[in-house]
């Protein structure tokens, strides 16, 4: 088959070129938008998951700290700093911004934070999409809070 | 036209791998998102399972002092929040430790079966979660108020009489000698050092006391008291705080939790204030006291999650 190819004429060789060209043409701008597509699928499930992560991550931390407020301050015990550990090597970039103490309506408690109030937990990660277009947008912020009952 | 077939062929060799490349990201992408999301969404309802199941056999052993009735209590909360001892791979573990008030720790362990990740070989996810309730009733109380209260002040079933503003008198005996008298104690023993006592009221002095049930711990009290009770108004309205109650013999029950509102000196000396059926902040712990060992009818008890 190969053979017969080769000694083709002139005029079938240019038109078998023109034809291979166009194949390559359609064929890169399938790719480029299918590419675009399929990255853009996968920034969005990253997406997703991370903000499960970080959702997941501010709740596991506000029950620990819930039963294990730290003597010193809130979020100081060794289960909490646990805790954030874990859920680091599940959310990458892992930060806890802040632990509130809140009174039972949502004001901030100023002293010792009793068995009764609230705990309310923030952190925050930041999500870099991959797909080239996303990047311009920079890294993106990603923040919830969660509160769990003092014990 | 067969010279275009080679070409052809190739272009539709490189689509197939493409194509193949893309589903298998695909199905991995969209299953992390979905079955890492779904994964997320079980553990929080079984976090939330393991808490209650926890609470409610540490609530039920308070009761019954029965350990077999308390992890199948515990097994029926957690089966009625859809994890069910040996349903779907699920195990709900319960162990019931006594040695301190009663400990109930509550594990369950149930996989995750993931939908898209089952495709690329990940069937199951583990999900596993723990929680330890706490129960029983106080002996150790830290930052106490220095006075005493009798078991009368109380019902039989552990309610306490006055949850209502009520005025406490002081009748100078050792011990309370009816159910609205209160004694004055600094927690030593022989006769009551008011210096100590005041010393208490205004938070010079912490107390952080732990009591045998049972044992004797009426001072005497004698003399005019009218700087504490004027103290006690000044530093202690508004607070809640942890008491001792006696049995008429002036021998310790258990703690108690009493609101003071005000305090007037005088010629009729009295504490206003009221019990709290609830335990008070973390300022009654459990210590040594076993449940089912421990006096039940004083209205205050600990229930709680601590791990």
């Amino acid at each position: 088959m190969r053979r017969n190819v080769r000694p083709a004429p002139l005029e079938r060789s240019s038109r078998r070129h023109g034809e291979a060209g166009q194949n390559l043409v359609e064929f890169a701008l399938g790719i480029t938008v299918f590419l675009t597509l399929l990255i853009g699928l996968v920034d969005l499930a990253r997406a997703a998951f991370l903000f499960n992560g970080v959702s997941e991550a501010a709740r596991e931390i506000a029950r620990v700290t819930s039963v294990h407020p730290g003597s010193t301050s809130l979020g100081s015990s060794t289960e909490t700093a646990n805790a954030v550990a874990a859920e680091r090597a599940l959310v990458p970039g892992l930060s806890v911004t802040s632990y509130t103490c809140l009174d039972l309506d949502g004001s901030t408690v100023t002293g010792t934070c009793q068995p009764g109030d609230w705990v309310k937990v923030s952190v925050q990660t930041s999500f870099e999409p991959i797909l080239p277009l996303l990047t311009a947008f920079g890294p993106i912020s990603f923040s919830t809070a969660s509160s769990a009952k003092i014990q | 036209m067969t010279a275009v077939r080679p070409s052809r062929r190739l272009g539709e060799g490189q689509i197939l791998v493409v194509f193949v490349l893309a589903m298998v990201t695909i199905i991995g992408m969209v299953g992390l998102a979905l079955d890492g999301g779904a994964t997320y969404a079980q553990r929080r309802d079984q976090q939330t399972a393991a808490d209650l199941a926890a609470l409610a056999g540490a609530n039920d052993y308070l009761l019954s002092n029965n350990s077999t009735q308390a992890i199948d209590r515990a097994r029926t909360l957690a089966a009625a929040n859809d994890f069910t001892q040996g349903a779907s791979s699920t195990a709900v573990n319960v162990t019931i430790d006594t040695s301190n008030g009663v400990e109930v720790v509550v594990g369950i362990d149930s996989p995750h079966r993931n939908s898209f990740l089952g495709a690329l070989g990940m069937a199951t996810w583990p999900v596993t979660t723990t929680a330890t309730a706490l129960a029983g009733f106080p002996d150790t109380a830290f930052g106490a108020g220095p006075f005493i209260f009798p078991i009368s002040a109380f019902n039989d079933d552990g309610t306490p009489k006055y949850q209502t503003p009520t005025d406490f008198n002081e009748t100078n005996g050792d011990i309370p000698t009816s159910q609205t008298d209160i004694a004055w104690t600094n927690y030593g023993t022989g006769n009551l050092n008011t210096t100590d006592v005041d010393a208490i009221i205004k938070g010079e002095t912490t107390i952080n006391a732990t009591m045998t049930y049972g044992e004797y711990i009426g001072q005497q009290n004698s003399g005019n008291h009218n700087t504490l009770f004027q103290d006690v108004n000044d530093y202690l309205s508004g607070l809640d705080l942890p008491v001792a109650v006696v049995d008429a013999g002036g021998n310790f029950m258990g703690w108690a939790s009493f609101h003071v509102i005000s305090a007037t000196a005088g010629s009729d000396k009295h504490i206003n204030g009221y019990f709290l059926s609830s335990f008070t902040g973390d300022r009654l712990t459990i210590s040594t006291c076993a449940a089912g060992a421990c006096p039940r009818y004083l209205g205050t008890y600990v229930l709680k999650l601590i791990n």
